[in-house]
C-alpha cells in the first residue's frame, strides 16, 4: 500500500461562485505508517479525506493508490468521519458489520472476526444492544471496530476523538496505538490537537489555512511503543514548539 | 406481571373519570326526564346494543372489510409513489404540488362519483378509503427518505456502496419511524371514511346502521353505532402500534 497525493486542487462551487478549498495539496503515505494531518478548524482536512475516499473529485492532480489514479473511485478505503454514525436501527454487532453487508463479503465469516474482536475494543456484552445504550467512548470504539473490518490496508481517520473528554481520549490513544501495531494498517489521522498529533504519528503534516496546502512535515522521532512518560521528554516538546510555532504563526 | 400491573394502575384514572361521566350522564337523564329520542341514559344505549346484538356483527364486518381493504390498497399505493418521488427529482417536483393540491377536493363529495362509476358494491368504499388513507403515508414517507442523515449515506458510498444499497441500508429504515406516524393518521382516517362513503349508498356498515338509526330516531341506535365506530378506530390504530413495535424494536428496546 502507498498512497500520493500530487498538487491537489479543490473548490466547493455554488452556483456561479468558487470558493476554493484545497490549493496544490502534496502528500504521501507509505504502509503500515501512521501520519497525522494537522491544520486550523475549517482549513479543508475533511475535504482532503472526502477526495481521497472518492466522495468528490479533485478538480486538478493525481490520487495515487499503489501508483494507480483513483480520483473518483469508491470502496478502496476505510474512512471513519467525526461523527460515530451508527445506525439506530441496527444493532452494534450489525452496524460493525456494515463494510460486509456493503461489499457482500462473506457475513458469516465476518460475523465471527467480528465477534472475536468485541473484547479488544472493549465492547464485549453490548453485540445485541442499538447504538443507544453506549456511552460516548463506546461509540466512537464501535465506529472505529466498523472502520477496522471494513478491511481496507488504508484508513482515514477524521478527528475521531474530537467529542471526548480529556480523560477518555488519553485512554482512546494508548488504545488505538494498541491495536494499530496488532493489525498493521496504514492510517491517515486528522487532528486539532498537536499533542495527539505527535503522540499517535510518524510523520506530521501541517496545513495552512483554506485555501489549503502543506506548509510544513515534520517526522516524529520518538520510540514505538509509546508511553506516556515520553510526553514529557525534550524531544516532545522540542517538536511540539516547533508544531506551535508553525500553526499559530 | 408487574408490567401490567403498572399499566392498571396508570389508567385508573382515566377509566374513573370515563366511569363518572357515565353516572352523570344516567343521573341527569333521570332527574330532568330527558326524552329518549333526545338523549337516551348509558343504561339505554347498553340496552340497545343487546338488542340489535345478533344484527351487528354483519354491519361491523362489512365496515371493517372496507376500512382495513381500503387502508391496504392505500398503503400499498402510497409507498410506491412515495418511492417513486423519492427516485426521481423530476417527478417529485412536477407531482408533489398536484398531490398536495389534491387534498383540498373534500373525498366526501367524490364519494357519489365513485358510486356512479363501480355501483353500490364494496369497490366504491374501498377506494374512497384509499383515497384518505394514501395521503398521509405518501407525504410523510416522503419526507422521511429525504431527511436522512447526509453523512450516513456518504459513509455507505465511501465503502463502494450502491444507490440500491444506499436506499436499503439508510433511508429506507430512517423512513419508517415517518411511514408509522403516516399510518396511525390513516388508521383513524379509514373507519371514518368507510362510515361516510356508506351514507351515500350501502345495503351493510355502520355507515347504513347509523343512517337507518337516525331516520326511525332510535337515537339508542345511533349511540350503538357510534361507540363501535370509535372502538374500531381504536382497534386498528392499536393494531398499527403493535406492527410498528415489531418492525422497529429500535424505538422501544434496548437489545434485540
Amino acid at each position: 500500500m502507498h498512497l500520493k497525493l500530487v498538487d491537489i486542487h479543490h473548490s466547493f462551487v455554488e452556483g456561479i461562485e468558487h470558493a476554493k478549498v484545497v490549493n496544490g495539496v502534496n502528500l504521501s503515505l507509505e504502509k503500515g505508517e501512521f501520519v497525522s494531518i494537522i491544520g486550523p478548524s475549517g482549513c479543508g482536512k475533511s475535504t482532503l479525506f472526502n477526495l481521497v475516499a472518492g466522495l468528490e473529485i479533485p478538480m486538478e492532480g493525481e490520487i495515487l493508490l499503489n501508483g494507480q489514479s483513483v480520483n473518483g473511485q469508491r470502496g478502496h478505503v476505510s474512512y471513519m468521519m467525526q461523527k460515530d454514525l451508527l445506525f439506530p436501527w441496527k444493532t452494534v454487532l450489525e452496524n460493525v458489520l456494515l463494510g460486509a453487508t456493503v461489499s457482500k463479503e462473506n457475513v458469516r465469516e465476518a460475523r465471527e472476526e467480528a465477534l472475536s474482536l468485541f473484547p479488544l475494543f472493549g465492547l464485549e456484552g453490548y453485540e445485541n444492544n442499538y447504538p443507544t445504550v453506549l456511552s460516548g467512548g463506546m461509540k466512537q470504539r464501535a465506529a472505529l471496530l466498523r472502520t477496522f473490518l471494513h478491511k481496507k490496508e488504508l484508513l482515514l481517520l477524521d478527528e475521531p476523538f474530537g467529542a471526548l473528554d480529556a480523560l477518555t481520549r488519553e485512554k482512546m490513544h494508548e488504545w488505538l496505538l494498541d491495536i494499530w501495531s496488532q493489525m498493521q494498517r496504514s492510517v491517515l489521522f486528522i487532528t486539532h490537537s498537536i499533542d495527539e498529533a505527535i503522540f499517535l504519528s510518524d510523520r506530521i503534516y501541517v496545513l495552512t489555512p483554506r485555501p489549503t496546502a502543506v506548509l510544513q512535515e515534520f517526522n516524529v522521532e520518538l520510540a514505538r511503543p509509546r508511553t506516556k512518560e515520553m510526553t514529557l521528554s525534550d524531544e516532545y516538546l522540542e517538536l511540539k514548539q516547533k508544531l506551535m510555532k508553525a500553526l499559530y504563526r | 406481571m408487574k408490567k401490567i400491573h403498572e399499566g392498571v394502575l396508570a389508567s385508573l384514572p382515566a377509566v374513573a373519570t370515563v366511569a363518572l361521566f357515565l353516572l352523570f350522564w344516567e343521573a341527569a337523564v333521570w332527574i330532568w326526564q330527558f326524552e329518549k329520542w333526545l338523549l337516551p341514559a348509558p343504561t339505554d344505549i347498553a340496552k340497545a346494543f343487546v338488542e340489535t346484538l345478533p344484527l351487528l356483527p354483519d354491519h361491523v364486518w362489512m365496515t371493517t372489510l372496507e376500512a382495513v381493504l381500503g387502508f391496504l390498497l392505500g398503503l400499498t399505493v402510497a409507498l410506491l409513489l412515495a418511492f417513486l418521488l423519492d427516485f426521481s427529482p423530476v417527478m417529485r417536483k412536477s407531482f408533489y404540488p398536484l398531490l398536495l393540491f389534491s387534498q383540498t377536493i373534500p373525498i366526501v363529495a367524490i364519494a357519489p362519483l365513485l358510486i356512479i362509476w363501480f355501483g353500490y358494491g364494496i369497490l366504491p368504499k374501498v377506494l374512497v378509503v384509499a383515497l384518505v388513507t394514501f395521503f398521509p403515508v405518501v407525504v410523510s414517507v416522503v419526507e422521511g427518505l429525504q431527511a436522512s442523515d447526509r453523512d450516513m449515506i456518504r459513509l455507505v458510498r465511501s465503502m463502494g456502496g450502491s444507490r440500491w444499497q444506499v436506499f436499503r441500508l439508510v433511508r429506507f429504515p430512517n423512513a419508517l419511524p415517518y411511514l408509522f406516524t403516516g399510518l396511525r393518521i390513516g388508521a383513524t382516517y379509514s373507519v371514518l371514511a368507510a362510515v361516510i362513503s356508506e351514507w351515500v349508498g350501502a345495503s351493510k356498515g355502520l355507515g347504513i346502521f347509523l343512517v337507518r338509526a337516525q331516520n326511525s330516531f332510535a337515537t339508542d341506535k345511533v349511540f350503538v353505532a357510534i361507540a363501535i365506530i370509535s372502538l374500531l378506530s381504536c382497534l386498528l390504530f392499536l393494531i398499527v402500534i403493535l406492527i410498528s413495535r415489531i418492525v422497529m424494536p429500535w424505538k422501544y428496546k434496548n437489545s434485540k
